[in-house]
């Protein structure tokens, strides 16, 4: 039998075990506790989800409250027998008001011939009496819109409802509570456009790189020894200034903050190709094309970093390619979407007209093009139109801000293991605060300067909502079962625990014992 | 010693009720909650679906293994890669990752190269791959970390993220050691399914992809697609559960099993495409053979609403090039 313990002795044991349990329970647990939860910080989601309602219901915008954009359209003379500028006006509204579309667009019919004082039409409207199809042109700023009127004396009804057939589906007009229908307006859904349209409202720098590509083993050719000279290399560089320098000052810096291009010409060979060229030798179909491209391993030759808050750098490579020596070599030229371009050299290098193409290419390719409409046709082809196509980049960007911020609300919600740290919340809270100085500036009554400050909010409103939603910190946790966390802890905690269960017990039957 | 025991038997039954309430508190976060439910169906009706086109394609392929005698599961991963490089994926659009410590191994008989048949008729290990995680690079933090792209931008280069968009068809292929639900990644720590899907939840939040081919050649493959719950997504694996996935032969010279069953016979399939091919997923799909795997692959088709037949191999296997002639514009 052990030795009976003392008084004091016992008296020391309660203490022990007491303050063992102490520690355990006011230290322990919480420290336990605060190290093991996941570290959330609460996102204004109910602010996020006024966001989009108001994005739903048109942003406050309407054509009676906002004159907003003005549109102004230059009537023919040829429109006019019968009728007036005046009235043809209020039978596109009547057809407005009555299909139940609306616009943030201000439409302006002013007579073509006489418009002193009026600002520049951007548009033409002409009445056809022939079934000949105009061809659509572009003159500088200007389009043409056609209306086919039986006889000379076209009615309002019929000029009216032909301008509202050109106008609506496309950008101008749409559903104030259906945003759906300007998004597939006035994004292209298909092809070049659409894989680039994106980077034009959210990419914050474009890099542009220029490559010299020679086959290699036909280098005895004159034009290849002719393309390694430096005399070239200062010709190359010369055109691509004007190319250069017509970019920077156009309309492209509208909305993309930052575009740069590469100034030294990268030269690059190519080796492995002859069954591939052969193919496009003879048959330069886009498959064909397509697989020559992927024998090119091209790297661009300097890769930007824009600091730590750029969410991607945009980078379109533009080739100009020497091809093997053959006797029936005819230039070529083609784009690849969200790639670049490439210019293929003839029998006779040109290179001022490969840098015309460039630049047309480069055109093609960062400005919208043509838009697949609701009912999948083709709108017009349309030119960035200033500070029109400033309002629609603006309700773009938004309508993008407020989908990842949503995204974000989305995952936060349904991923309860997903880590939320506090430079999430200044994320979304700057998004939300670009986001209404972006809506503010929407209401400006046709200020172009108010147009494009909105334009910058909404871009920036943009960037913060994908910088939140891609913070590298906001990482989830890592699913371990329950009983993996069990097989851990239990060897671990299990020697410490019993012991001080055990004392604890034992201080609990002494304590009853005592009493009587 | 009574009092000990009668407390050790009661700590036992409280950690056996503890960890059947977490199993089950977990599976009902990531599967049952309303939202979720309710997240996926919205997604569904307001997106496309897998009904549009795609624009580019992207491969993620990753040897989860390490050490030389899992040398099968490198060989298997650069064997996809000469494949969709062949289809046409660029190494810009690739991501590789390996642990790729077999062709310069000092067991290595044949340094410098890795085969995946005892014929060594082809080295997979030539001058023109680009590995872009390597080592102990290749953790499970890393792989969630490319698929959702909560990368540091300041320190990552862009050959090493997935750049990817709501255009863009992505391969994913993992290879290595796996269980029920899990995939070990070199032998120190492990990926759930619950994580790969929740991976892919955010994916498609935030519009990084337009469908995902997902296959994995493991042990109890079936199971790391079970959890899976976001739309647009084909997944492939090589065994069921309780199934282990098996190597089809081994190099004598080598010394080790060379390339997996499940991957050697998606490779003899896949020798026929050619970029114009015009199989289809279903065609690969019809192509298994458990007599020959050895096991039975699955397929899991729900999420992912296109018709099989209808969607063609290179679809994810090879690369779309939006290529546009010029028209010929007039002289300045």
């Amino acid at each position: 039998m052990p030795p009976s313990e003392s008084a004091e002795a016992i008296v020391l044991r309660r203490k022990v075990v007491l303050s063992f349990w102490a520690v355990f329970v006011f230290l322990g647990l919480p420290l336990w506790f605060h190290t093991t939860t996941i570290h959330r910080t609460p996102l204004p989601l109910s602010a996020i989800e006024t966001l989009d309602n108001e994005l739903k219901d048109g942003l406050g915008l309407s054509r009676d409250d906002d004159p907003g954009l003005h549109i102004t359209v230059g009537v023919k003379r040829n429109c006019l027998h019968g009728t007036t500028t005046l009235e043809i006006s209020e039978e596109v509204q009547r057809l407005v008001r009555k299909e139940g579309t609306s616009s943030v667009f201000n439409l302006e019919l002013v007579d073509a011939q006489e418009c002193s004082g009026c600002s520049m039409p951007k548009y033409t409207l002409d009445c056809i009496t022939s079934d000949r199809t105009p061809l659509p042109k572009t003159i500088s700023d200007v389009e043409e819109i056609s209306v086919y009127i039986p006889s000379n004396n076209g009615s309002k009804e019929i000029i009216a409802s032909g301008l509202y057939d050109a106008f609506v589906g496309d950008f101008l007009f749409f559903n104030k509570h259906d945003l759906g229908s300007i998004d597939r307006a006035i994004s292209p859904t298909t092809g070049i456009a659409s894989t680039l349209y994106r980077g034009a409202t959210y990419a914050d720098a474009i890099h542009l790189s220029f490559t010299l590509l020679i086959a290699l083993d036909s280098s005895e050719s004159e034009r290849h020894i002719e393309a390694l000279s430096p005399e070239f290399q200062t010709e190359w560089r010369a055109h691509a200034e004007k190319v250069w320098n017509s970019l920077k000052l156009g309309e492209l810096n509208r909305f993309v903050t930052s575009i740069t291009f590469d100034t030294d010409v990268g030269f690059q060979y190519m080796t492995d190709h002859n069954h591939e060229w052969a193919r496009v030798e003879k048959d330069g179909s886009p498959d064909n094309l397509s697989s020559l491209l992927d024998t090119w391993d091209l790297q661009p030759i300097t890769l930007l970093t824009t600091g730590a808050n750029s969410s991607a750098v945009k980078v379109l490579q533009f080739v100009y390619f020497l091809p093997p020596y053959s006797t029936n070599t005819k230039s070529l030229s083609f784009t690849v979407g969200n790639w670049g371009g490439v210019v293929m050299a003839g029998d006779t290098p040109d290179l001022p007209a490969a840098m015309r193409t460039f630049g047309r290419q480069i055109d093609k390719l960062l400005s919208p093009v043509s838009f697949s409409l609701a009912n999948g046709s083709k709108s017009r082809k349309v030119l960035p139109h200033g500070h029109e196509f400033a309002r629609i980049a603006t309700i773009m960007n938004l309508r993008g801000a407020v989908e990842t911020l949503s995204a974000l609300s989305r995952l936060v919600t349904s991923l309860p293991e997903m880590a939320v740290p506090s430079t999430v919340r200044d994320l979304v809270d700057s998004a939300i605060t670009e986001w209404h100085s972006a809506v503010a500036n929407l209401h400006s009554n046709f200020d172009q300067a108010a147009e494009n400050r909105g334009l910058y909010h909404a871009a920036a409103a943009a960037q913060f909502a994908r910088q939140a939603v891609f913070d590298k910190d906001m990482m989830l946790n890592m699913f371990v079962p329950f009983e993996h966390k069990i097989a851990v802890y239990l060897p671990l905690l299990g020697p410490v625990i019993v012991p001080l269960v055990a004392g604890l017990r034992r201080v609990v039957i002494e304590s009853r014992k005592k009493e009587p | 010693m009574n009092d000990l025991l009668r407390i050790l038997l009661l700590a036992f039954a409280a950690c056996l009720v503890l960890v059947s309430k977490g199993v089950k508190a977990h599976e009902e976060t990531a599967l049952d909650n309303e939202t979720l439910q309710r997240f996926l169906s919205d997604q569904l009706d307001a997106r496309e679906g897998a009904t549009g086109k795609h624009a580019n394609n992207w491969a993620v392929l990753v040897s989860t293994s390490r050490f030389w005698f899992n040398y099968r599961h490198l060989a298997n991963a650069l064997s996809m890669y000469r494949t969709v490089k062949r289809l046409g994926i660029p190494d810009s659009q690739i991501i590789l990752m390996l642990a790729d410590d077999v062709a310069c191994n000092p067991r290595n008989a044949f340094p410098g190269t890795v085969y995946n048949n005892a014929d060594r008729a082809l080295d997979l290990y030539s001058n023109n791959i680009e590995v872009d995680y390597r080592g102990y690079e290749v953790t499970v933090d890393t792989f969630l970390r490319v698929l959702t792209d909560k990368v540091d931008r300041t320190t990552t280069p862009r050959s090493k993220r997935l750049l990817t968009d709501e255009n863009s068809n992505i391969f994913i292929y993992l290879t290595g050691h796996g269980g029920n639900e899990f995939l070990k990644f070199q032998d120190a720590e492990e990926v759930s399914a619950f994580d790969i899907a929740d991976a892919f939840a955010q994916m498609w939040e935030t519009k990084r992809y337009h469908g995902i081919l997902f296959m994995i050649d493991t042990c109890q493959a079936n199971t790391m697609y079970s959890k899976f719950y976001s739309p647009n997504i084909l997944a492939v694996g090589s065994s069921e559960l309780d199934e282990s996935s098996y190597s089809h032969h081994a190099d004598s010279d080598v010394g080790v099993a060379v390339i997996d069953r499940f991957t050697y016979y998606n490779l003899e399939f896949l020798e026929k495409v050619e970029k114009g091919s015009e199989l289809t997923m279903k065609d690969l799909f019809d192509s298994y053979d458990p007599v020959k795997i050895h096991s039975h692959a699955g397929v899991r088709t729900d999420l992912y609403n296109r018709n099989l037949s209808e969607v063609p191999i290179t679809d994810f296997f090879g690369n779309v090039q939006a290529v546009e002639i010029d028209e010929d514009d007039d002289e300045e």
